[in-house]
């Protein structure tokens, strides 16, 4: 019997006019869901760093034609993408991924209306 | 941490002079299923134990290691965390939480009705030989991949008496001039392997390394390379030729495994967002892109030496860690070596034009048996190893 997570898995949904959502199987036992369009920009990432601290790579520094990378680790989740990127991937962790996965995708309407 | 050493020329990477490669949980879960699902013609167990205790113990007496640092390396490498406390020269119990293999197992194929961590017993088996220099024995008595909340090992004295040492880097060659096609113009390969090296890519905390979408870990490359060909003679040895054809065909399609989730997991992942995809330019630059990730990875120096656009592609390994093992474990071979290259050379061509990897198609089951079952998809062979005298392993791939 496939859990409520797994029956999830390929289920795509609207955030807001700008951000679809998609949720993915994860290689653990966390809840996964891509969040496309976008773009996330600067602004956007600094309305996530509500959500922990950001760790930044920075590609552009090796190359110019790279962006730099974001990761957000939190308690609960985990949220990676990169500067003026079309993806954000968001990692929610039991017990709080639905409160979790609620509020990030408000703070996402917010930033992307 | 425990240092890594990069060899940039040689595109390896080691720890003390053992050679490390990244592979996610769907390689390594998967090359174990090969393994074990043939238990009637082989003994999986063994097998794959001891070769563990073969890398490892060669890699812990490397690093001079006492027990904390069995522990480190263990959850560096990304398998979990290891708990050795309660060993003692009498043997004991060993505990492991948040097993690769288990977890990895789990989220493959399920609950499992018996233990899966091979591996994890035998770097038990290894750690307690290095820190007591003598013999034990390690059998899994309960397993988080059976439901358990954490995995225990039994550890007792005894066992086998000499434990070969793996043949460290193996037998490596020069690497010829590079293929003119081996990079395009709009991917710069050099940032992206600076990028990758630069990535945080050692277990955390919890001995997890979470990179680029899937699970990884910085694997032991000489025990992919015993368990695979250790698996191939010992099924020809059993049932003869067309068993060890069998064998083949199972590690080649361990192989397009790893390439669809770990190559797919790649190209869908943040990272490639950040690193990779802002270069590309063509369909073809997907290829190119993923080449570069490769060449990262610690798997020789991978080059693309033709491409036609969907309908063939010519791929150059050299210092392949599959034709370096082989060569110095076994010596030259009558037939082509390089499995993993195999199924990668096809799963890359696969991905990026059969299923459609630009559109970020979920990497689901369903679209595996798609990618590779139906219609005209893409088929590899190497038809030139290293391992038969080659300077290089070249691979074909073409659709079907």
């Amino acid at each position: 019997m496939a859990t409520l997570r797994e029956r999830l898995v390929g289920q795509r949904y609207v955030v807001s006019p700008s951000i679809w959502a998609e949720v993915r199987k994860s290689c653990r036992d966390e809840l996964k869901i891509l969040y496309g369009g976008g773009p996330f920009d600067d602004a956007t990432w600094t309305k996530l760093d509500t959500f922990g601290r950001r760790e930044v790579f920075e590609a552009s520094k090796l190359n110019p034609a790279m962006r730099d990378l974001f990761r957000v680790h939190g308690p609960g989740l985990r949220l990676e993408g990169a500067r003026g990127g079309e993806l954000l991937v968001a990692f929610f962790l039991r017990p709080r991924a639905a409160s979790l996965r609620r509020r990030l995708e408000d703070t996402l309407r917010q930033a992307r209306p | 941490m425990i240092p890594v050493d990069a060899h940039p020329d040689r595109f390896l990477a080691t720890i003390a002079g053992e050679p490390h490669v990244f592979h996610c949980h769907h390689y390594n879960c998967f090359l174990q299923k090969v393994i074990t699902d043939q238990s009637a013609l082989v003994d999986a167990p063994g097998l794959l134990t001891e070769a563990a205790v073969e890398v490892v113990l060669t890699e812990l007496d490397g690093l001079s290691a006492d027990r904390s640092m069995a522990q480190a390396l263990f959850a560096q490498l990304g398998f979990g965390q290891l708990d050795l406390s309660a060993l003692s020269a009498a043997g004991g119990r060993a505990v492991a939480s948040g097993s690769h293999y288990a977890l990895g197992f789990r989220s493959k194929f399920g609950s499992s009705g018996e233990p899966v961590c091979f591996f994890v017993a035998g770097f038990i088996e290894a750690a307690a030989r290095r820190l007591f220099r003598a013999p034990f024995s390690v059998r899994e008595r309960a397993c988080a991949a059976m439901g358990a909340p954490r995995c225990e090992f039994e550890v007792s004295p005894g066992g086998r008496d000499a434990v070969p040492r793996t043949p460290g880097l193996g037998q490596q060659t020069p690497f010829p001039v590079r293929p003119g096609a081996a990079v395009s113009p709009h991917v710069d390969e050099g940032a992206i392997i600076a990028a990758c090296a630069g990535l945080p890519l050692a277990g955390n905390a919890e001995g997890r390394v979470d990179a680029f979408g899937v699970s990884l870990t910085r694997h032991f490359a000489n025990y992919y390379n015993l368990v695979s060909y250790r698996f191939d003679r010992a099924m020809e040895a059993t049932a003869g030729e067309a068993a060890a054809l069998a064998a083949r065909i199972l590690l080649v399609e361990a192989g397009q495994v790893c390439a669809f989730h770990t190559f797919g997991g790649i190209m869908e992942s943040a990272e490639w967002e950040a690193l990779v995809k802002p270069m590309i330019r063509s369909t073809e630059d997907w290829v190119y892109g993923m080449t570069a990730v490769v060449n990262a990875l610690g798997w020789g120096r991978w080059s693309v030496a033709s491409l036609e656009p969907g309908r063939r592609l010519e791929l150059v390994i050299d210092g392949s860690y599959e034709s370096n093992g082989y060569l110095a474990i076994f010596g030259a071979s009558a037939s082509p070596r390089c499995y993993l290259g195999t199924g990668g050379t096809s799963g890359l061509m696969n991905l990026v034009y059969q299923a459609d990897i630009m559109s970020r198609p979920p990497l689901t089951p369903a679209l595996y048996e798609k990618t590779f079952r139906d219609g005209s998809f893409f088929v590899a062979r190497e038809v030139e190893c290293r391992t038969m005298g080659a300077a290089s392993c070249r691979f074909v791939a073409e659709r079907l």
